[in-house]
């Protein structure tokens, strides 16, 4: 390595890490191609190339930034809202269920009661544990949810067939979060992909 | 979706300089600020900094694409990275061409400068 690219080299990390990683090389052939084109100048050369860096360098770290505050600040927000929702209301549910079970199964006698009771604290718990999965960004957060939301409707479902008359809320909690929750995972797995590639 | 081509306008110059540069083939990095400069006269020159800035923001947006990295005859046995437009960045390209061209027809008009010269 020439004394040329030895200086070249520490300009070099004003750029960000991630431009350096995967264009440092290129950057650097390049600079030695135009050094020996161009190089005999020293101070026009060299001007040119401090110019060129002072310029290029603090606008990628901008960009740089930019893109992590947009990936990480939004991403971070809406995943912990997510998950928030879904521990309460899946304990919610597993509350709801438990009484509703109890009450229509065990004390009224009615079977379907106690099943949907059932199902009920199951979906429940389900959304409880995707909630703490999506908290602690576990690597199976994205599928526990799916399979959560999609319990959640399915029980929704069912009980809308043994139990017609439901409660606005009832109603809202069985559908809606189920539904935001797989559009949110849904975004969100696409958005790793796009990241990754 | 994929963006429209107009939705990306106006182009930098030194953005619109390295398209054209790429615009009869692929070149790797040395050769397309060569270009640049014999094109422009010498009047844009592009550093390394920001020709791999330029060229980081066209691939992100799908406007250039890199070929096989190959040997260079003029580099010794340096592998180098090619890059070539793709057909999105053809249609970028042509937009910003129409764009500058109804600008100097505007300015023509204006009689900012004189009639087309042959």
């Amino acid at each position: 390595m020439s004394a040329a690219e030895k200086v070249f080299s520490v300009m070099l990390k004003l750029f960000p890490a991630e431009f350096r990683n995967e264009y440092g090389r290129e950057v650097m052939l390049v600079f030695r191609d135009y050094h020996r084109d161009k190089g005999a100048n020293v101070v026009s050369f060299w001007s040119e190339i401090t110019w060129d860096v002072l310029k290029s360098a603090p606008a990628l770290r901008l960009e740089v930034w930019r893109a992590r505050r947009r990936a990480n600040g939004s991403g971070v927000r809406m995943t912990t809202t997510m998950a928030t929702l879904a521990i309460v209301i899946g304990a919610m549910q597993v509350v709801n269920a438990t009484v509703e079970g109890w009450a229509g199964g065990v004390v009224s006698g009615a079977p379907e009661s106690f099943l949907v009771g059932i199902l009920g604290i199951v979906a429940g718990a389900m959304l409880f544990t995707a909630g703490f999965a999506l908290l602690g960004r576990s690597t199976r957060a994205s599928s526990l949810a799916t399979r959560a939301a999609l319990t959640c409707l399915g029980v929704f479902l069912f009980t809308g067939f043994v139990i017609p008359r439901m409660s606005i809320l009832a109603t809202l909690l069985g559908t809606v979060f189920p539904l935001g929750l797989l559009a949110f995972v849904r975004i969100a797995s696409r958005g790793i992909e796009n990241r990754a590639a | 979706m994929a963006p429209s081509p107009e939705s990306l306008l106006p182009l930098p110059t030194a953005t619109f300089h390295v398209l054209l540069a790429l615009s009869d083939g692929q070149r790797h990095g040395y050769a397309i600020m060569k270009e640049v400069a014999e094109r422009s006269g010498d009047s844009v020159r592009l550093g390394p900094g920001t020709l791999y800035g330029t060229l980081k923001r066209l691939l992100e947006n799908g406007i250039v694409e890199e070929c096989e990295s190959r040997d260079d005859a003029d580099a010794g046995d340096e592998r180098r990275r090619y890059y070539r437009l793709t057909k999105f960045g053809v249609r970028v390209a042509r937009a910003e061409a129409r764009r500058l061209e109804g600008l100097v027809r505007a300015a023509r008009h204006s009689k900012l400068i004189g009639p087309r010269t042959a």
